[in-house]
């Protein structure tokens, strides 16, 4: 079973890596989303698979049972999401900020239109 | 009182400083000193502790996890030096509230902070017995002598020096701390006491000769001794109350300081002494040539104290207790007579505003306060009877000549050392005030003030009065320095106030016919005006084509590898870890393959597995961006599915929500900006990005699977499951450990939404029509 | 979106989301729920008010705003790791519990809710100016 999902992961992985490589920031973003959501899937299966019972202990008993699943990746993997989810929101908002001020989507033309600011270069920068 | 109190009454004062000097105006100096006198009184009544060898100790635990202490360490030795750091502090702080008087409120109270704190340090560095407190106070006095070097921030010769001593003495103290890291590893404390008390262990250790050239890089940096004896001339860009404090008296002795503590236990070896000799030696003989060389009052100065910190790095290298009294009483008699030169410097420069000694004469009866302090302080310099300075001269000729080894470089040296400290010393006292202004009278703006004058008319009268009456120097502050800094009970010094009769009193005769000589060779030097044009300084040289060479090689270096484009760098970060994670699971197979078979099928899981495989093609094929969104969105719920199906509820149903509010969210960006497909590159032009994504996702496969066959350590996952109810209340084991077991790890989770909130917020503020007009 | 049906359901998504969340977040310690879920669930239920009538409503019925929700979480989660500092021991945000019964009730209260509750505003704050920012159109001032 751990080889399906190792797979599946490293297909999810494959495909923010690729995503990440283009040259459209929006794809870039969904690509850091796809990458952040396989990072939650492989920290969870470091906890291990196999129980599939929910971590809560049960009316009338004072600790967990067998057979309940690992509860401590699972709030790893908890604030990961929201965490995760923020900061690629965060990412949206400065692609779309990039966006709007610079007139491109393509990360290629965001580059050079940095360089025209270069710090290395002998011109001063010049506003817009 | 404690040291931590000293450091901290010290500190506190800092604080006050700025508030104190608004509020009280012209009398701010006179306020500010009664601290670092309150100090230096408080140290006076701790001598009797230290006197017979005694130590205040006082340690805090800091970072136990690493070794180190809030240690603090007060022997003789510590005393003295923070009785002249205060005494002198205090002189300094009266001196700078009248220095400063012109000036706006607001200049007086930043240099009078920085003044304090500059005190602070250095009692902190003095007083450490740990040695990373020592370094952190160490660094501190570094930063603060680039505040107050650059404090005439407007000029660009004061920039250009602050930040050359910055980066000279923070260059030196890295070196300084690979030393005492080093140290410690081999030791197993950051103590020095302790590390003293083992130091014959230390010294068979092979790391032990870098620890001591590490750690002498870091003295020689301080200290200015050679190869980095250019920075401190160049240093007297600073307002002259901080010349006077940072550059004669005190910081640049925590150099010397330093190698003296470290000469306790190690002064037997020669590999620590010798280059002390060597290179405290060649500095010498520089920095009196060099002294003869210059022009600037304060540059000759600047020169005499360069010679006067390699002498005493001589002095702590020549094993022996003869060389530990001549270190403590050169020390002594050297911030004694420097530091009220440097006032009398300061008041001459103040009133006439000309900077060359050339320049000046005949000020005689102009400036009387500060014309007697100035031959006071001269005569001790100069080494002649009754006076301080004669037994410190006295001391040192003792020491250098009895050296076990390199008796004649330490004396040869000594010798020209003494004759160029000589002829600095009649320079400042005749020069301004006896002899004829070469250029015409010079012009007075104002005549000396009351609080320029005492402190160096204070400081020159102790030179003479510690040289008449010896025993109230010599017996209660430097036996027990001299009994801390060798180790064990010396000879007292002899302790005579009319000179013997002997060789001794032949060569102070010869040294201030010498001294008379280089005088008349001085003033002949620079009697043209041409001779006032700066001069050509090789180290000077040196250091600026090395800082150009490093603002020519940064930019050659940083832009291939800082292309800025984030495909390189995502390419870099998954080519490398690519090849990382293929060496580290070479020979891994067997086992990886073993444990992956284990675990029996689930057909519901294979379902959602396939669907996240269908999202994930969806999103890395689709033409358009919205087709993307799609696509990661089914690989989003597919993972929930997965979290479900795992006894993972609370992570299934946090992932399903925040799938949907992403969606939410990018919704929102695609309504206000056309997502076109016009950038698409399909897979077959995009063959190295589509190679790189494939490896990237094999290492990630290959990795779980490695992970999976490693033993797995259930322990503390078995601990929440156990004391969840038990003691925290909780039958949602992994909200128990949210909010209660690792709640300060969610406090940190919570506080980075929070900034990312805010991020986005300011971002997204709304524009005005003003400013786009405006853009 | 102007659909007539939305518009009619959204009061009622929105309360009984709200109150749902409320329950997630109460019921947390002892059943799946908690201050994170609660939070992206109170969220959601203002995200379909603001794509029913837009960002100045949904802050309207918020109330307060969404960053100084964000603070007062902040302040509510360091608040409820106080108490073992000021002399009840342990160390920051050692919890505290009170054990009572109410009506044969057995009751177990924790300085944890208020924790629960500081992540519960946090995340609802934090998500909900993103949204709020990014779907203000700008056709109402609400001056903020």
């Amino acid at each position: 079973m751990i080889l399906l999902y190792a797979i599946t992961v490293g297909a999810v992985m494959a495909a923010g890596v690729y995503m990440m490589l283009d040259r459209n920031v929006f794809r870039i973003m969904l690509g850091l989303a796809l990458v952040a959501t396989g990072v939650n899937l492989i920290i969870f299966l470091a906890g291990r698979l196999g129980p599939v019972d929910p971590a809560i202990i049960s009316t009338g008993t004072y600790a967990l049972m067998e057979g309940a699943a690992n509860p401590l990746p699972q709030a790893l993997v908890l604030t990961a999401i929201v965490i995760g989810f923020s900061l690629t929101a965060l990412a949206c908002v400065l692609a779309y900020e990039a966006t709007r001020t610079l007139g491109t989507l393509d990360a290629d033309a965001m580059t050079a239109a940095r360089d025209e600011g270069d710090p290395f270069g002998s011109e001063p920068a010049e506003t817009r | 009182m404690s040291p931590l109190l000293f450091v901290l009454i010290a500190a506190f004062g800092a604080a006050i400083a700025a508030p104190v000097a608004r509020f009280t105006g012209q009398a701010a100096g006179w306020l500010l000193a009664l601290i670092p006198a309150f100090l230096f009184i408080s140290l006076v009544q701790l001598l009797p502790e230290v006197a017979d060898g005694g130590v205040v100790m006082q340690v805090i635990e800091w970072a136990p996890a690493y070794g180190v202490n809030l240690g603090f360490r007060l022997d003789g030795f510590s005393v003295l030096f923070s009785m002249l750091i205060t005494g002198i502090g205090t002189l300094v702080v009266i001196y700078a509230g009248t220095y400063f008087s012109g000036k706006e409120a607001k200049d007086r109270g930043r240099f009078l902070a920085f003044i304090i704190l500059f005190m602070t340090a250095m009692l902190g560095t003095v007083m450490a017995d740990d040695l990373i407190v020592l370094f952190v106070f160490w660094e501190m006095t570094s930063l603060v002598s680039f505040f107050l070097i650059g404090f005439k921030h407007e000029d660009r010769a004061a920039r250009d020096s602050a930040l050359q001593s910055l980066v000279v003495t923070a260059g030196g103290g890295m070196a300084l701390l690979g030393g005492i890291l080093l140290l410690g590893s081999v030791a197993g404390t950051f103590s020095l006491s302790e590390i003293t008390a083992q130091a014959g262990d230390i010294a068979q250790s092979p790391l032990f000769p870098a620890i001591v050239v590490l750690v002498l890089i870091g003295a020689f940096t301080k200290s200015a001794q050679f190869p980095f004896h250019f920075w401190l001339p160049n240093a007297m860009a600073a307002p002259t109350p901080a010349s006077a404090y940072l550059h004669s008296a005190t910081m640049v002795k925590l150099g010397v300081y330093l190698v003296a503590r470290f000469d306790t236990g190690f002064g037997n070896e020669p590999i620590f002494y010798v280059p002390l000799i060597v290179f405290g030696g060649i500095t010498m003989l520089i920095a009196s040539v060099q002294a003869v060389r210059s022009t600037g009052f304060k540059a000759v100065l600047a020169y005499s104290t360069v010679a006067s910190l390699a002498t005493l790095i001589v002095l702590v290298g020549i094993p022996g207790s003869d060389a530990v009294k001549a270190t403590i009483g050169f020390l002594v008699a050297h911030a004694l007579y420097k530091a009220a030169l440097f006032f009398a410097a300061g008041g001459v420069i103040h009133s006439t505003h000309v900077y060359e000694l050339a320049r000046l004469g005949g000020l005689r009866w102009k400036m009387p306060m500060t014309f007697i302090a100035s031959v006071l302080a001269a005569i001790s310099m100069a080494g002649l009877p009754l006076f301080l300075g004669y037994k410190a001269k006295d001391l040192l000729f003792t020491a250098s000549f009895g050296a076990d080894s390199l008796a004649w470089w330490a004396t040869l040296c000594a010798l020209i050392m003494s004759a160029a400290m000589t002829m600095v010393g009649l320079l400042a006292a005749f020069k301004p005030f006896w002899l004829k202004a070469p250029y015409g009278e010079v012009k007075l703006y104002h005549g000396e003030s009351f609080g320029m004058a005492l402190p160096p008319l204070v400081l020159g009268a102790l030179g003479l009065l510690f040289g008449v009456a010896p025993f109230l120097l010599w017996g209660p502050v430097m036996e027990p320095a001299i009994a801390a800094l060798y180790g064990a009970p010396t000879a007292p010094v002899d302790a005579y106030v009319i000179p013997h009769v002997d060789a001794r009193l032949l060569l102070t005769i010869g040294l201030l016919a010498a001294g008379l000589g280089l005088v008349w060779l001085w003033t002949r030097m620079h009697r043209d005006p041409d001779s006032l044009r700066p001069r050509f300084m090789l180290a000077d040289f040196c250091y600026n084509k090395v800082m150009g060479g490093v603002e020519i090689a940064a930019p050659k270096l940083a832009k291939p590898l800082q292309t800025g484009t984030l495909r390189s760098y995502i390419g870099a970060t998954v080519g490398v870890t690519v090849v990382g994670v293929a060496f580290a699971l070479i020979g891994f197979e067997g086992a990886m393959i073993e444990a992956a078979l284990i675990e029996p099928i689930r057909p519901y899981a294979v379902l959602i597995l396939i669907f996240v495989l269908m999202g994930v093609a969806v999103a890395a094929f689709a033409r358009s961006v919205l087709i993307t969104i799609i696509g990661v969105g089914i690989v989003g719920y597919g993972m929930a599915l997965l979290f479900l199906i795992n006894g993972a509820p609370d992570v299934a149903f946090t992932q399903f929500t925040v799938e949907t509010l992403f969606l939410v969210i990018l919704v929102a960006v695609l309504l206000r900006i056309p997502l076109g497909s016009a950038l698409h590159r399909p897979l077959k032009k995009r063959p190295r990005s589509a190679i790189a994504a494939i490896g990237f996702g094999a290492a990630t496969t290959l990795s779980i699977l490695a992970m999976n066959a490693l033993n797995f350590d259930p322990r503390l996952s078995e601990y929440f499951g156990e004391v969840s109810y038990a003691e925290a209340h909780g039958r949602n084991v992994v909200n128990v450990i949210l909010v209660d077991f690792r709640a300060l790890d969610t406090l940190g989770e919570i506080a980075v939404v929070a900034f990312a909130t805010l991020a986005v917020w300011a971002l997204l503020r709304r524009r005005t029509p003003e400013k786009e007009a405006g853009q | 979106m102007n659909s007539v049906i939305l518009h009619a359901l959204t009061r009622l998504f929105f309360a009984a989301m709200l109150i749902f969340s409320i329950f997630i977040l109460l019921r947390g310690h002892n059943e799946p729920g908690g201050g994170f879920i609660g939070g992206l669930a109170g969220a959601s239920a203002y995200a379909v008010v603001t794509m029913a009538f837009g960002a100045h409503v949904a802050q309207r019925w918020l109330i307060i705003h969404p960053v100084v929700l964000c603070g007062v979480g902040l302040v509510c989660a360091i608040l409820s790791g106080l108490p073992p500092l000021m002399g009840m021991g342990g160390s920051f945000l050692t919890h505290l519990w009170w054990i009572g019964e109410i009506g044969g009730v057995e009751l177990h209260l924790g300085t944890t809710l208020l924790f629960d509750i500081g992540v519960y505003f946090v995340v609802v704050g934090g998500v909900l100016s993103m949204l709020f920012r990014l779907y203000d159109t700008g056709e109402e001032e609400a001056g903020w």
